[in-house]
This record gives C-alpha cells, structure tokens and sequence, in this order.
C-alpha cells in the first residue's frame, strides 16, 4: 500500500506598509490600545470610500517577482459579501477574478537531493480583518488590524510531505523578508498559514490489480507557527487514511471540508461543511479604479529586488560557506549586505562569515541587540581590521574573541584595544626562549612522549608554555619553537 | 413567475434579514414582480460586449503611503451599545 | 437669489442672523405640514451666522441658509437616512460636499427615502414628505424633502443625491431646480452609499444661477474619493449663447409603447420647451436612442446588486439599531437588520438574487454588458447632438399612496431620468410649466463633464419661461 499526500499551501502575509491598505490609519498596530487605529473607512462608517494603497500593491508586485510569477499589468479589485463580526463592512475587498500576480513558481531541493518545484497558482492583494478574541460567553472585537494590507499567496498541490510543505513555507518567509516586503512575524500574526491536504492511496488487490483512490480534501485553515503546520498537516495525514478506512468516503465534487487546529489538543476539528459553504457573490469594486503597473514599473522594482535569496546562498555555497551559513546570510537583509562589504576588503569570506554567524552573532544577541543594525553595533571594517590581528598572529582566537567584545562596547578599534590591554602575543622573543626551555626542563616525561611519537605530548607542552606565558604565546610560535630545540 | 420560494429562504439567508411571516406573502408577490421584469434584460443581444463596471475609465486612483490621523477610542465607540472595556463586544461567535 | 442676498449681507442690510432667524421662522410655519426636515439644527445654524457675522467675509454660500439630505455626514449631526436602523446615529465626520459649502447655514437635514431606494419619500421611516404645490400629492424622492424646503422658502438653496433620478424628479415636481453632475465631478466621500458605480450629489435651488454658484463649491477631485475625476472644473456660473446648438429630442422618449403613461400635460408642456428653444435659435433634431428602454431594469440590476453589498455594513454592533441581549450572533444581526424598512430589505434581496451564483451571469453580468450598450449609444447620438431634452417624470407629482403597491410602477417613474446615471452623463430639471396645477420638470442631458452646456441652456429658458413670474406658490395654504 502506498501513500501520497497531496498538499497545497495558502500563505497569508500581512505586507509591511506605514499605513493601511485602503485608509491612512497607522498598520503597525501591534500593541496598541483597542479600536485607536481607526477612521471612518476602516470602521465602515456610512458614506466612507477606499482608496489604494500605492506601497502594499509594489509589494506585493516585489513578491511576484521574486516567486517568478507573471505580473498583470492590469487587475482589479472585487468585493467578497460574507457578514461576520471581524469584518466591518460585510465584505473584504480583495481580487477575485484578475489578480496581481499570476503562474508563478519555487525550486526547492529536499533533504535526499530531489528536486522539487512548487507552481505558485496566484498572489493577490487584499485586506486583513479585525481582530477577535474569543471569551466564555462573549467575544470581543478589535478593529485596529482591519484593512491592514494582506498578499495570499496560493500554491499549486505539488508538496507531497511535511517536509516540502516545511521547505516551501520557509523558502517564501526568508525571500520576503530578505526582500522586505514583510518581517513575516508570525508571532504577530504577520504570516499565517492555511493548509489543502488529501491522500492518495494506492492498494494492490488481491486481483493482482492496484487500486487508487483519493480521499477528500480538507482545508486546515489559520495555522499561525511552522510547528503548528507540521503537526496539523502530519496528524491530518493520518487521521484522512483513517476516516477512509472506517467510511470508504473518497473524494468527489463539492465534499472538501474546512477544519481548525488546535495547538493544546493535537487534533483538527471540523469548522464548516460543503451545506454551510457561503456564496461570496463576487462582483468588481466599484469604489475602485482598476490597478495599472506599466511594464516600466514593474521593471523598476524588479531592480529594486536585487538578487533574491537563493540565488545568494548558491553563489555563496561556491565560495565554500556551508548551507547554514549561506542560509544565515540571507536571513537579514543588513547580514547580506555586511558581508557584501567585507568580501571586498577580506578575502577570507569563510572565516568572515564563520565570525558573524558565530561570535559577533552571540555578542550581539547577548547585548539585547538587532541584527539588521549591525554595520552600526560593529562596522564591517572594523571587524575585518579584527580578523586580521588574528590572521598575523597578533593575537590567538581566544583573545579575539574578548577583543571583540571591547570593541562593540567602546566602538574602538582591534588595534587600539590590543595595544591598550597589552594583548599582543609574544612572538618569537628571548623571553619566550627562555620559557620554553623552562618546561622542556620541568616536563621530562612529555619530552620522551613526544620523541617517542605520542601525539598529545607536543599539545602538552605547548600549553604548558602558553600558562607561563598568561595566554600571551603565539601557539604557531612556541609550537615551532619546541620542535626546533627538541630536535 | 421565475422567484422560487426556497429560493426566498436562501436570500433571507444570505441577508440575515428574516422576513415576518405575516408579510411573507406580500414579500413574495413584490420581489416575483421585479425579479420578472429585470428578466427583460435576457431579449438584449450582448454577445462579444465587455462589461462596464466604471463610466470614468479611471486608472489606478492609487494613495500614497502616509500615515494620517485616526479617531479616538472615544468617537470609534460613541455610537455603538455593544462596547467593553474600549472593545466592541459581542455574544461568542462560534467558530 | 444666492447672489442677490450676499450682497445685502455684504451692504449689511442684512445679517446672517437675521437670515437664518427668518428661514427658521418659515420652518416652524411650513415644515409641520410640509414634514420636509427629519432633523432641525438651529444650534449649528445660529452658530455658523455668528461666525460669519464676526467675519464679515460673505463668499461662496457663507451666510445663506441651506438644507443637506439626511444621507449625506454632518460631523456631530444625526445621519438617519430616513431609515430606523440610523434613528440615534450621529456622524463623526463631515463629507466632502458639506466641506466646500463651509460658512453656509445648516438649516437641517431633509427627509428622504430610506437610504435613498424610492421616488416619492414613501419608503421613508419617518413620514411622507408634502408637495408645497399640493399636499396631497408627493414632494418626489428621494431628495423629497431637499426639494420641498428649497420650494417652500425653508432654505435657500439644498443638496441631494441622484442615483436614478432622485434630484431631478423631486425637483420636477416641486418647481425647482435639480441638477446631477457628471458621476466623478463631485466627492461621494461621506454620502451613505447607495449605488457606489452612480450615486452623485448635487444642487436643488430655485435658480440656474443658484444651481451653477453651488456646482463651482462642490466640484472637483477628492483624495477620499478614488473615484472622483481629475478634471479641470469650468467657471460655471458665466452663461453663453446657446444659438446654433443642437438639441436631441429622443423618439423612444414619446413612444406610446415604450412609455406608457406619459401624462398629456406633461407632454403638451414639454414640447411646447422644445418650441422656446427653437425660438432661441437651437436645431431640433431626432434622434433615436432604442437602448436607453433597458436602462430601467440595468439600473434595477446594477443598484440592487451594489445596494447589498453597501448594506451589510449595518449590524448593529458599531452603530445602528440593535438589541441590547442578543440571544447569538444571528439574532444579533437579524434584530438590527429587522429595522430596515421594505423596500430597503426588498432591494438587498434583489441584489443578492442577481449576484449570487448560478444567477451572475444571467442578471449582473448582462445588466453590465447592456451598460456597456447604453454608454455608446450615448456616445454616439452626443457625436450628432450638443445636448438631449425631454420630459423629467411621465407625471407631475402623483398622490400619495398611489404608487406603493406595484414596486415596478414606482419604478417606471424614474424611466426619462435613469439613462444619464447609467451612462455616468450629466442632466437637470428646470420647471417649465403646469400641468393640472402641478409642475412640469424638463430636462436637459449632455455629455460627461459638459455641465456648461447643460447650465447654458437651462439659463437660456428659464429667463424665456420665467416660471417664477408666471406661477406662484401659495404658502399660505400650508
């Protein structure tokens, strides 16, 4: 028996815009006051009227591009008629018939090598709703999120595994982050996931023949984390086998079914059945004019893009990053465009990169800090002017990494620092020469260790060196050093 | 008489608008008539015609990205009787 | 009148006081019959002459009395509609068109149909706005109560909202004059939507002057409004010769067959318009205009269809009528929603009818083709002629109650005015005579944004008709 889930993902993101989609209300509402970022359009007094908002639609123009979709040059608005309480108007305005951003696709390649491309079907521009939050007894409701700018994003069922849904979903969160058009929180319901599911199973009969059958497709809507998504989509998996075992239900027309999630419990619920589906009776916005982008502008902001994700992590992976790092270049736009700066003055792009995943990474989130400031917490320069006390043996990793420190707190540079604190290495010097000799006297029996080729002796003695020296020996040094006398 | 009287329901449905069962007959007769007349339009030949859904011909109408001032809690609730706490507050939804 | 009584203001011999004090004085004589007003402001009223007093800068419609329907938002003013469901709504913000009317005096806002849907003010929650001519018969709709006031001396000059003819019927039949500009010339931003692809505000005076000083104020692009036009607006109220000009006069419009019940004085009246004009040296010609027949029942598609969608805002739980211990959700909504009056609820069923699917194609979709039809056909008779006329309304103002059991024969009502609303082209009634008594409103129809010639027209007959010398208003009666 064999099993195929066939998985398609509807991505919600709200676009990162100062304003609202169709009023001038402020859209960064995230912890304000309810019902404070309101205005007559929002609140769907009588009498208000939209108007577009000219940022989100080249956003989301930015997400089509980046997904390889085709751009309409023109697409319209519609209105969606359902009446519920987080919906003020009793319509969402959204694009039903012509979208913006149509037929595009993502290259994806899995764990095992495959390759997997999943077709993007459509990217249109709507509004968010209000906010609920649901009490025992009552519901309260919060305007400040309705009209807040929101691009879904529909696939193609092409994703046959939590792990492609997983691959997909992160793939679309980095790229519109790298590219701006969201910092896709999903903590602050910036990004929201719904998930189409059904399974195709194939019998062998005991005929000799194989049986294939599909079983219906279930929508798990609002799933607001990458967790959530894996379990759902793993729990629904196994539940639709199941169902068809104990039903013998399959697919048919019209019997696609919407259920919720629930993080506590670990299972889905049923939401709404096909008899309760809503006529959306769609029809074009007439408060709205039609969305015109000429083939100019849209070229405009293709340029705007630059390079997208996962062309730089390919470039980057040439050069010898592993795929962690690479991928951790493009996880911030200010980490690409850091290390864009320090290529071109450092050619030790691996060790470049190893320091800013590694340890400037750690100071930096150690200091409360953000890393899309970080040409201003430590200029690219400066670390680089680090790196290369290092690589001459100035002073050892170890001292770097204290060095490093001192310079995000005093924003001094690594010469100054080193020379202030007194941190440069001993080189090779009589003083060091006379240690040496000290503990080649002290340590006879790591001497015949080491001529009788035991391999930790050297280390040994090296480090017995390095304690005299209060850390301040060039290891390289004192290693060459004691070879040349032990000779 | 094209109006069906399931079809009544499903629009009292879709409008959450219940219609009083005394006035039902009344309701029925009126909305038959203009469903009726409005029929007129299928004698109209409208093949190859594209809809108009905007005299103007305007394109784009697009606003800028500018945050401009928005009311206060107060006014956003002064009329409203289903209010708590600066929320407008409703009987629990179910989902 | 506007003009004249600015510059008594401006020569001090008179006050703005003293204006809104006599315009309210005529309120509380006529109103409590003509039931014209759903809310009386003298509050707002005597504070704005006081302003303007102080001032002493008398521009535009500073100092002169005006009356706004009941749609359109005054801040901190109730906004009824004229419906139930708005009875204790009161507007935060004001609209566009009552902005640029700034130093006017708000008399108060006017009784209307419900939300606009109807022609006579019968469908309105409240009351049954009077016809100043005879009160007996209906003020039109569903600017009835704009017209009534502006007819009756409540206030100099008014604004309604034309959908499908509802400035220019009431205007019609109460003797004045209604003008609706070219859909896009003016801002809906602020006025309770109705057919969001139609609806424009408009001036009712009792002057083509008045009308033209109240066009320039209100005209011209709003960035609320994305569906207000970037056109350059003329100077409206210089007039020029209309000699030589071309007036269409539509053939469908006096076809037995097509219009049943056009009214024989209404008729005799408006062909006798048509001589004056040609008098004033314009060329009569024919024209025929088949499409515009289906411009009823498109409009009885388009607005319904839209009318639904622009309803569902009203649940009672921002505002509205609403029950204060809703069982669920669903009694919540349908407790408030109850509140809608008849033909309100009538209207959103229509509209959800033709929209919903399995019926789009067949009635919205087709409604918006025939649209389509209509609009060149307007186009293309506009390539023949500078202007088309003919009879506002098939009737003068018709009884009360005698029209509110068919819904389709209240409906016929509208059929000369709604073609200018479908094809989006501007139009006016001007009075231009009696009929039985009652007046006679013609109507003159041009391309879109050519309100000059409509106004040059107007202008041109009103002097020849002299209607206000010719036939008086007996108030005393009211």
């Amino acid at each position: 028996m064999k099993i195929r889930p066939i998985i398609g993902l509807e991505i919600h993101v709200q676009l990162k815009t100062k304003s609202k989609m169709f009023c001038g209300c402020s859209a960064q509402y995230f912890g304000a006051e309810p019902n404070t970022h309101m205005c007559p359009v929002c609140l769907a007094l009588p009498g208000a009227l939209p108007r577009a908002n000219k940022k989100a639609l080249e956003n989301a123009i930015k997400v089509g591009i980046a997904l390889h979709c085709r751009i309409n040059n023109f697409s319209k608005f519609d209105r969606k008629n359902y009446m519920y309480p987080d919906l003020f108007k009793g319509y969402q305005i959204t694009q039903y018939e012509i979208p913006i951003c149509e037929e595009g696709y993502v290259d994806l390649k899995r764990g095992d090598g495959s390759a997997l491309r999943v077709g993007i079907i459509r990217a249109h521009q709507e509004e968010d709703t209000a906010k609920s939050i649901h009490e025992d007894g009552y519901t309260l409701v919060d305007g400040n999120k309705a009209g807040v700018p929101l691009l879904e994003i529909v696939s193609a069922p092409d994703m046959t595994s939590v792990e492609d849904a997983t691959l997909f979903a992160e793939y679309v969160y980095t790229t519109l982050r790298f590219i701006g058009v969201s910092d896709c929180d999903m903590e602050k319901g910036q990004m929201r996931f719904d998930v189409n599911v059904n399974v195709e199973i194939e019998q062998d009969e005991k005929d000799g023949r194989t049986e294939k059958i599909a079983t219906p497709i279930v929508e798990i809507k609002n799933l607001n984390s990458f967790r959530s998504m894996q379990r759902a989509l793993a729990y629904e998996i196994s539940r639709q086998q199941e169902e068809y075992e104990k039903t013998g239900i399959a697919f048919g027309k019209g019997n696609k079914t919407t259920r919720g999630w629930s993080d506590d419990k670990g299972h889905t619920y049923l939401l709404r059945s096909k008899e309760e589906a809503e006529d959306y009776r769609y029809f074009p916005d007439p408060d709205l004019p039609p969305v015109v982008f000429s083939d100019e502008e849209i070229e405009q902001l293709k340029n705007e893009i630059g390079k997208l994700p996962h062309e730089i992590q390919q470039e980057y992976i040439s050069l010898g990053l592993n795929a962690d790092t690479a991928l951790y270049m493009t996880s911030a736009r200010s980490l690409f465009a850091y290390f864009e700066i320090g290529r071109k003055i450092y050619n030790k792009e691996k060790n470049l990169a190893n320091w800013m995943k590694g340890d400037l990474a750690f100071a930096i989130s150690q200091r409360g800090l953000d890393v899309k400031d970080i040409q201003k917490i430590l200029p690219v320069d400066q670390l680089v002017g680090l790196l290369q006390q290092i690589d001459s043996g100035v002073i050892s990793h170890t001292a770097g990494k204290e060095v490093l420190a001192d310079m995000l707190d005093t924003h001094e540079s690594a010469e100054s620092i080193i020379s202030k604190k007194g941190l440069a290495q001993v080189g090779d010097s009589d003083e060091m020469k006379v240690i040496v000799e000290k503990v080649i006297g002290m340590n006879e029996s790591a001497v015949i260790n080491y001529k009788a080729g035991k391999s930790g002796a050297l280390m040994f003695l090296v480090g017995q060196v390095m304690k005299e020296m209060k850390g301040k020996g060039n290891p390289a040094v004192i290693t060459s050093l004691i070879e040349s006398i032990l000779q | 008489m094209k109006l069906t009287r399931t079809e009544l329901k499903h629009l009292e449905g879709l409008s959450r608008i219940a219609i009083d069962a005394s006035k039902e007959e009344e309701y029925f007769k009126k909305l038959s008539t203009i469903v009726d007349y409005i029929s007129v339009l299928s004698k109209v030949d409208t093949e190859g015609i594209k809809p108009t859904s905007q005299v103007t011909n305007l394109e784009k109408g697009l606003r800028d990205d500018e945050v401009t001032p928005s009311m206060s809690q107060e006014d956003v609730l002064k009329n409203s009787k289903h209010t708590w706490k600066g929320y407008f507050k409703i009987p629990k939804v179910i989902e | 009148m506007i003009k004249t009584l600015q510059d008594k203001l401006k020569n001090k011999e008179i006050s703005s006081r003293e204006l809104a004090e006599e315009y309210f004085r005529n309120i509380e004589k006529y109103d409590p019959t003509l039931q014209a007003f759903m809310t009386v402001t003298p509050e707002r009223g005597f504070e704005t002459a006081e302003e303007i007093d102080k001032a002493g800068v008398y521009e535009g419609v500073s100092g002169i009395p005006m009356a706004l329907k009941d749609n359109i938002s005054v801040k901190d003013i109730r906004l009824t509609a004229s419906s139930r469901m708005l009875e204790e709504y009161i507007s935060p913000y004001d609209a566009t068109v009552v902005k640029r009317l700034k130093g006017g005096l708000l008399m108060g806002k006017t009784n209307l149909d419900a939300f606009a849907f109807g022609a006579s003010t019968e469908n309105s929650g409240y009351m049954v706005t009077k016809n100043p001519w005879n009160t007996k018969k209906v003020a039109g709709g569903s600017s009835g109560g704009s017209a009534a006031a502006v007819a009756s001396g409540m206030a100099v000059f008014a604004l309604g909202t034309d959908t499908g003819g509802s400035i220019r019927q009431p205007a019609g039949f109460c003797g004045v004059v209604g003008l609706k500009p070219t859909y896009g010339r003016s801002s809906r931003y602020g006025l309770a939507a109705m057919g969001s692809s139609l609806d424009c505000p408009g001036p009712i005076t009792t002057s083509v002057e008045d009308a033209a000083i109240v066009l320039q104020l209100i005209s011209g692009v709003d960035p609320m409004d994305a569906t207000s036009v970037d056109i350059q607006v003329p100077d409206f109220r210089v007039f020029e010769s209309i000699k030589g000009k071309k007036a269409g006069l539509p053939k469908e419009f006096f076809d037995p067959s097509l219009v049943e019940g056009l009214d024989a004085g209404v008729k005799e009246q408006v062909l006798a318009t048509v001589k004056r004009l040609q008098k004033l040296g314009v060329e009569i010609v024919e024209v025929s205009m088949p499409y515009s027949v289906f411009a009823l029942p498109v409009y009885y598609i388009i607005t319904p269809s839209e009318i639904s969608a622009n309803m569902t805002r009203y649940d009672g739980i921002r505002y509205g009528h609403t029950t204060l211990h809703p069982e669920d959700l669903l009694d919540l909504y349908k407790t408030s929603r109850a509140s809608f009056e008849d033909e309100v609820k009538r209207r959103i069923f229509v509209g959800n009818y033709a929209l919903s699917s399995g019926y789009y194609d067949a009635y919205y979709n087709k409604a918006m083709q025939v649209r389509t039809l209509i609009i060149e056909e307007m186009h293309k008779t506009f390539e023949k002629v500078d202007f088309i006329v003919g009879p506002t309304s098939p009737t003068p103002a018709f009884g009360i109650g005698e029209n509110t059991d068919n819904p389709v024969s209240m409906y016929l009502e509208d059929i000369y005015t709604v073609t200018a609303n479908i094809a989006g082209v501007p139009a006016i009634s001007i009075p231009c005579g009696l009929s039985d008594g009652l007046p006679v409103g013609f109507q003159i129809i041009a391309k879109q944004f050519d309100e000059k010639t409509i106004l040059d027209v107007s202008f041109a007959l009103e002097q020849d008709i002299a209607f206000a010398k010719s036939y008086t208003l007996d108030l005393t009666k009211l």
